[in-house]
């Protein structure tokens, strides 16, 4: 059934090709018209397909086309089968090309590595290797044959041979670029796979050179500079390492990215144990960078390097503020998971752990209602953060006038330990607010700026009944037994 | 002079759209939640006030002018949006009757005003208790059906009302109490211990004493 519908097609678009035969514009220079018949060839449409069939016939059999011209002609016409399912046709077309041009090296090449491609258009990678490896067989100085076979192998997960394959290639490198790219990335690849970092250095090395650098895009080098120092990490050359992020950040236009590098500076101090050094590479991420994006995981990095410092109390300080300013459920039981934790390591028992657990699963009623749980975090206060303080007093200043700028503000007072000054801000943020960004701003008003300041989340519905209905309640009539009471006046007291 | 008018009041628009004014000084005695027309918690200064107030004056004047092109008044009301949210003046000088009589006397872009006449309709409060009410007049006047230009924004206030009780979190079902685990010990593991007695070569390591 499937062979007669592929039969069916494969005859409209011989037919489709002849009728077009009519239209063809032979005064139109050959490469020109095969430009388009490669567009048309990746259509579905048989009658598009058949156009640049047609084109692509004339052309082979045009007696002044160039070996370059025909060859590109055969890799057009077993697209144009491919893009119409008809697999066996492409591949009968990809042995043509090998069979109308013997003696030439390249038709030879475009034969085999169309046919590896449609071996694996049919999900099938022994049959890509075996036919890659046939093509090295008859030409071993192919750099298109070795450079595939690294790329099969490497989907074969056979990492080590790709990465050897790879690079054979670059050394043939027939363009004689300085940095061969594709090559270059595929040994990458493979030694990244191998865990390799001493491989991955060095061809990072090669890809991060100053000219490749100049031509390659912002994104691009970025990825390839975090993997350097990843791989500096992996090789305990940690002062490489830092100097690698040290350097990325001055280099980095975009401030996002530079906040990042500095958390990544910190990491690499981590890594030396040199934790003083890391907690003010951390600071930094805080004090120089406007952004708010990278301060939550920063201060979890915090929290973490202190507790490996030894300073268990100083730790448990920092995860308040990360507690404090979790936006959303699943990162304040995460939060508070860090919390249980700081708790822990610095009482050696679980007693304060799991009293702060059972504050933050029932409130101050308690599992049986009776009340008069206290909150574990009452004690323990918040850490000193002058530089912070300071850096979060201008940048309070320059904010802006927008809900977005109150937003920020507020963001600035959770992150230096003033949970009430911060629920102020969220106030200002929804009340500014446009009618666009209600439910943004009432969730951190509610999730942030309300829980931070009570210090546990039972019962925050009640804020939220507040924001729907106001103080006239759901009936909307003042003086009726629905009214609400403010539930976030007391809170700013 | 008309066009290069217009040209201006645009750009000046867009850049109020587009970046916060430079530094402030911050008012903290500000009320939050309170909108008070002189920019709130952000504390403009009493250049930038005025400034803001004459780029709303010409932002009402364009947004209802029926010289200028639909595009440039839905633009302008946009830029008049940004200019409440810096003043922190919603709801303030009959900002909503403006907007409603706005919708009335305009043909395109009525959506837009209808979004401006709900953040008027809250009055920078931090709760929904106005829009609400609002949103029950309208329902009333309107014998129960809505025009057009209310009815997506309605249907998004009801669902934003549904929502929002449901956002609150709930630990005592994701976190639970901690244990510490004792370690196992395999008595099997254990053995008796012995004290191997040491044997002393007295050949080798004594000497005999020689004075």
């Amino acid at each position: 059934m499937n062979s007669i519908r592929i039969a069916t097609r494969t005859l409209c678009l011989l037919t489709v090709s002849a009728m077009v035969a009519a239209a063809a514009q032979p005064d139109e220079p050959l490469d020109r018209r095969l430009d388009k018949a490669a567009d048309l060839a990746r259509n579905d449409r048989a009658a598009e397909a058949g156009k640049a069939v047609r084109t692509c016939e004339d052309a082979i059999a045009a007696k002044d086309t160039t070996e370059e011209q025909r060859i590109r002609a055969f890799s057009i016409l077993v697209q144009a089968y491919r893009s119409q399912k008809n697999l066996p046709l492409a591949t009968r077309t990809a042995l043509r090309l090998l069979e109308s041009m013997p003696g030439s090296k390249a038709a030879e090449q475009a034969s085999f590595l169309l046919q590896a491609d449609l071996l694996k258009s049919q999900n099938k990678p022994d049959g890509v290797l075996e036919k890659v490896k046939q093509l090295i067989e008859r030409q071993p100085d192919s750099f298109e044959g070795h450079q595939r076979l690294a790329e099969a192998l490497l989907e074969t997960a056979k990492n080590r041979e790709a990465y050897e394959e790879a690079a054979k290639a670059v050394e043939l490198n027939p363009k004689q670029e300085e940095t061969p790219e594709r090559s270059l990335r595929t040994m990458l690849d493979a030694a990244t796979r191998l865990s390799d970092h001493e491989k991955c250095a060095s061809v990072l090395g090669r890809l991060l050179d100053p000219k490749a650098v100049a031509r390659r895009d912002e994104y691009n080098n970025r990825d390839l500079r975090r993997k350097l120092v990843a791989a500096f990490v992996g090789l305990k050359k940690l002062d490489e390492a830092r100097a690698t992020a040290v350097a990325a950040e001055k280099a980095d236009r975009e401030e996002v990215q530079r906040q990042a590098w500095a958390t990544i500076i910190g990491d690499c101090y981590l890594e030396e144990k040199n934790y003083d050094q890391a907690l003010a590479a951390y600071e930094k991420v805080f004090t120089e960078y406007r952004t708010p994006e990278g301060w939550s995981p920063t201060q979890r990095k915090i929290v973490d390097t202190l507790a490996k410092k030894g300073a268990a109390a100083d730790s448990l300080k920092a995860a308040h503020v990360l507690f404090d300013a979790a936006h959303e459920p699943h990162a304040i039981a995460e939060a508070a998971r860090v919390v249980a934790g700081a708790f822990k390591t610095l009482d050696n028992n679980v007693a304060r752990a799991n009293a702060f657990i059972a504050f933050q699963r029932f409130g101050p009623a308690g599992e049986d209602g009776k009340g008069g749980i206290r909150d574990p975090f009452q004690e323990i206060g918040y850490p000193a953060y002058p530089e912070r303080e300071k850096a979060f007093d201008e940048l309070r200043k320059v904010a802006g006038d927008n809900a977005a700028a109150a937003r920020l503000r507020a963001l600035t007072c959770l992150y230096s330990g003033h949970p009430k000054d911060a629920l102020k801000y969220f106030l200002d943020a929804f009340g500014r607010c446009l009618n666009e960004e209600v439910q943004l701003r009432a969730d951190e008003l509610v999730l942030i700026g309300a829980r931070a300041a009570r210090g546990h989340t039972v019962g925050l519905d009640q804020y939220y009944n507040y924001i729907n209905y106001g103080p006239a309640g759901p009936d909307g009539k003042s003086g009726t037994p629905d009214d609400l009471p403010d539930p976030f006046a007391p809170l700013l007291k | 002079m008309v066009r290069t008018r217009y040209l201006a009041v645009g750009l000046l628009a867009l850049a109020v759209s587009a970046a916060p004014l430079a530094a402030v000084e911050l008012s903290p005695a500000a009320t939050p939640g309170k909108a008070d027309g002189v920019g709130g918690l952000a504390g403009l200064n009493a250049e930038d006030v005025q400034a803001l107030r004459d780029v709303r004056e010409t932002l009402q004047l364009r947004a209802v002018d029926p010289r200028v092109s639909p595009d440039y008044r839905r633009r302008a009301v946009l830029a008049l949006a940004r200019v409440h949210e810096a003043l922190n003046d919603w709801g303030l000088d009959n900002q909503l009757a403006w907007c409603l009589d706005a919708i009335s006397a305009t043909k395109e872009h009525k959506e837009v005003f209808a979004s401006l006449a709900l953040s008027a309709a809250k009055g920078g409060a931090y709760h929904l208790g106005a829009v609400c009410e609002f949103w029950s007049r309208l329902d009333a006047d309107g014998g129960g059906s809505l025009a057009p230009e209310w009815r997506k924004l309605h249907a998004d206030f009801e669902r934003l009302s549904r929502e929002l009780p449901k956002r609150a979190p709930r630990l005592a079902e994701s976190l639970r109490p901690m244990t510490l685990q004792a370690k196992q010990v395999d008595p099997q593991s254990l053995r008796t211990m012995q004290v191997t007695p040491k044997t002393i070569d007295l050949k080798g390591s004594l000497a005999p004493y020689k004075p």
